[in-house]
């Protein structure tokens, strides 16, 4: 074999190793390879390498890999469909349509021209003056960066996401079907929210290995959403989705709609040991499809609606932001602290722009959403109805948990009514619920009333507020003029407790 | 006629009429693909169900990163699944499938400006000898791994995809050059400039591997 440079030698036992020499050049190299130490050395390298890079492990198969791409796929088809309100198939025709018209009314509009000029300086002022006087100004990014799975599962059942490293602070959201959805931002003292981790889950619930890749992918899912559903600009200024409000709940309904029922029945007690304000809400029923569930998880088109607050301005925008490309920004901005400014910037002025789009669509009535608070906490309320609130389906699987101070276990029926009120505060609100079957009273304390569980369909989750005198008459007019109707309630109480009773003896 | 209306045949005129179908994920590629074409969507299910383990692992060799994994794979199918209507039997599905990943890893590897975040290689020469030294005494299994996936972070972008093409996919010279759009010639260059490097790299490990 004639001489050869180093790296003719090394691509000569590349080529000899992966087989792809023909007869002459592998008794070549074999020569040549009895006769050079060094290269019989390089050969025996390389060959470990390759056995090396052969043996690397693959990952854990996706089993629901297939779930989510056809999820994506469809979110994708709605989208261009929401996009284009024709078939794809007329866009050439609709394009040349559409130029005929641009043409037609660019003649008019060179005609028009002075009336123009005057309307788009006008609407270039608000523009101007939106991105002048908006609250997001400078950076954006999103709040929650680095959220594991374990905190993912702890948003889930308690709706609560530490703020800090020390957790001293957090992001909490309470769910009252009476007044809508609070997101509070505040310190969060003595009531710690407990730690639970996905291990603990698994341990106690005992889900299988398909049930637990798909409650992978919802906690997955859910980072995503909390990642886009909270953001703040470089002027403290934030920008929270309303979606925020619901998204716990939807997500500990997937996990719910998951189980089988003996699984269920474990993860009931588990939410119950660790004081969950939820409880599981689906009878017997089985699990649902893997489809299903993530449809429960998946945000309508164009409801993409934030609530933005800043030390003296509160409004709602319409900010149609690609989320996973400003996750993937955020994560690039910790890692390289480069080129993200400008862009987000960019997406700023498009946000100002959006709102002005918004504020001219939809009329948005102030108390819709309420925010309220100092410079350490604040709070904002979001109204049930309210149109910016998204109508994410959401399947029965998880209900809020009476507390445990207000009376948590079945009430023994009585014949009567033990009404019981205090405080000097003369506003009470009554909450009728036909779901929860229960007669809850005497919550006593500061802004306490009397929340009253009935099943009547017509007073289903209405919310009165009465002043103190008042108070009498609605006792005469609602419970005792219902009374023969909560007698009903008494009776299906007792049946409750009889079969209670026949359980435990069985 | 049976209770739900359907009539009863006899069962030669049945097995004739209607043979029976194999089922989908006993066909090949090539059958699956004309399936698609003709509208039938759950011939595709099977087609992505047959790759989509090949392609994540791929990606997860190039980047190391188990969140981009599934993003990314989710991306290759669905660019995969607009594209396949112009598929034309040129070259087979899963090569075709191949380069579609390599080049969305491209783009990702180029917009994440990814660069040698952990260069063993400049940590040898700056005389970390301690590393060298870690290399041989700690080789437990998730070690070796963590060591190899840093080792192929150091190489550059058409060096990586080559050798994991070739010794992690075990794809041979004239497909690397189709996925890679290249000539043969090359991959053999690449091949071998990327095992040097490699070799370079994990010196200390393969020593005692040999």
């Amino acid at each position: 074999m004639k001489s050869q440079t180093k790296a003719e030698l090394s691509q000569l036992l590349s080529s000899y190793l992966d087989g792809e020499l023909d007869e002459v050049q592998v008794h070549a190299v074999e020569t040549m390879l009895s006769q050079n130490p060094d290269a019989q050395k390089e050969l025996e390298e390389l060959s470990a390498l390759k056995n090396l890079l052969a043996s690397k492990r693959p990952l854990p198969p996706a089993y629901s890999f297939w779930t989510r791409f056809s999820a994506e796929l469809e979110r994708r088809k709605k989208e261009e469909e929401n996009l284009l309100p024709f078939p794809r198939k007329y866009l050439p025709v609709v394009s040349i349509g559409v130029a005929v018209v641009v043409l037609v009314v660019g003649i008019v509009l060179f005609q028009q021209r002075a009336t123009l000029v005057e309307y788009v300086s006008r609407q270039s002022e608000r523009v101007q003056k939106a991105v002048e006087e908006n609250v997001l100004k400078g950076t954006l990014m999103p709040l929650f960066t680095h959220i594991d799975k374990n905190q993912a599962l702890q948003f889930a059942m308690f709706g609560t996401l530490p703020l800090d490293a020390k957790a001293e602070t957090e992001l909490r959201v309470n769910e009252d079907s009476a007044r809508g959805y609070t997101i509070d931002v505040n310190k969060m003292g003595e009531r710690k929210t407990p730690t639970v981790t996905v291990k603990e889950f698994v341990d106690e619930v005992k889900p299988s290995r398909v049930q637990l890749e798909i409650i992978d992918s919802l906690l997955d899912l859910g980072r995503a959403k909390l990642v886009g559903s909270v953001l703040v600009a470089e002027d403290k200024a934030m920008a929270v989705s309303p979606e925020l409000s619901r998204l716990n709940r939807v997500m500990l309904s997937g996990i719910a709609a998951t189980l089988e029922p003996d699984q269920r029945v474990r993860f009931e007690h588990f939410l119950r040991s660790r004081k969950a304000p939820y409880m599981l809400a689906g009878g017997r029923r089985g699990p649902e499809t893997p489809e299903r569930i993530y449809h429960s998880m998946r945000t309508p088109v164009g409801m993409s609606q934030f609530v933005v607050v800043s030390a003296d301005t509160v409004l709602v925008s319409r900010l149609d932001i690609d989320l996973d490309s400003l996750r993937r920004h955020a994560g690039e901005m910790v890692e390289a602290q480069r080129d993200v400014a400008a862009h987000m910037n960019s997406l700023i002025r498009r946000m100002a722009e959006r709102e002005m789009a918004v504020s001219q669509r939809y009329k948005m009535p102030a108390p819709r959403v309420r925010v309220s608070g100092d410079s350490e906490s604040f709070s904002i309320q979001v109204s049930t109805g309210w149109e910016g609130m998204p109508s994410m389906p959401m399947e029965p699987w998880v209900r809020p948990r009476m507390s445990e101070q207000v009376g948590t276990g079945r009430r023994k029926p009585s014949s009567g009514f033990n009404v019981q009120f205090g405080g000097d505060d003369s506003s009470f609100f009554f909450n009728l619920d036909m779901d929860s079957l229960m007669v809850r009273m005497g919550k006593a304390g500061e802004g306490g009333g009397i929340e009253v569980f009935k099943g009547d369909p017509k007073m289903r989750n209405r919310v009165f507020q009465f002043d103190e005198q008042g108070f009498q008459q609605f006792l005469d007019s609602a419970f005792q003029g219902k009374k023969h109707k909560m007698s009903k309630l008494d009776s299906l109480m007792n049946e409750m407790d009889k079969r209670e009773r026949m359980k435990r003896e069985k | 006629m049976t209770e739900s209306g359907h009539i009863n045949q006899p069962m030669a005129y049945q097995t004739l009429a209607q043979p029976a179908e194999a089922p989908l994920h006993t066909k090949s590629d090539e059958v699956l693909i004309t399936l698609v074409h003709q509208g039938e969507q759950g011939a595709f299910r099977v087609l992505l169900e047959r790759y989509q383990e090949r392609i994540r692992n791929l990606i997860y060799s190039i980047f190391h990163d188990q969140q981009v994994v599934d993003d990314l794979s989710q991306e290759v199918f669905i660019k995969a699944y607009e594209a396949l209507p112009q598929f034309r039997f040129q070259s087979s599905f899963y090569t075709w499938l191949y380069r579609i990943a390599v080049n969305k890893s491209r783009d990702e590897l180029r917009k994440r400006k990814v660069r040698r975040w952990f260069s063993l290689q400049t940590m040898l020469d700056s005389g970390d000898k301690e590393l060298g030294s870690k290399i041989l005494v700690e080789q437990h299994d998730n070690e070796l791994q963590e060591l190899l996936a840093a080792g192929l972070k150091t190489l550059p972008e058409k060096y990586r995809i080559a050798i994991i093409l070739k010794d992690v996919d075990g794809l041979s010279y004239e497909e690397i050059a189709e996925v890679m759009e290249c000539e043969i010639g090359t991959v053999k260059s690449r091949l071998s400039r990327a095992r040097a490097m490699l070799r370079k790299v994990l010196e200390p490990l393969l020593k005692e591997n040999v």
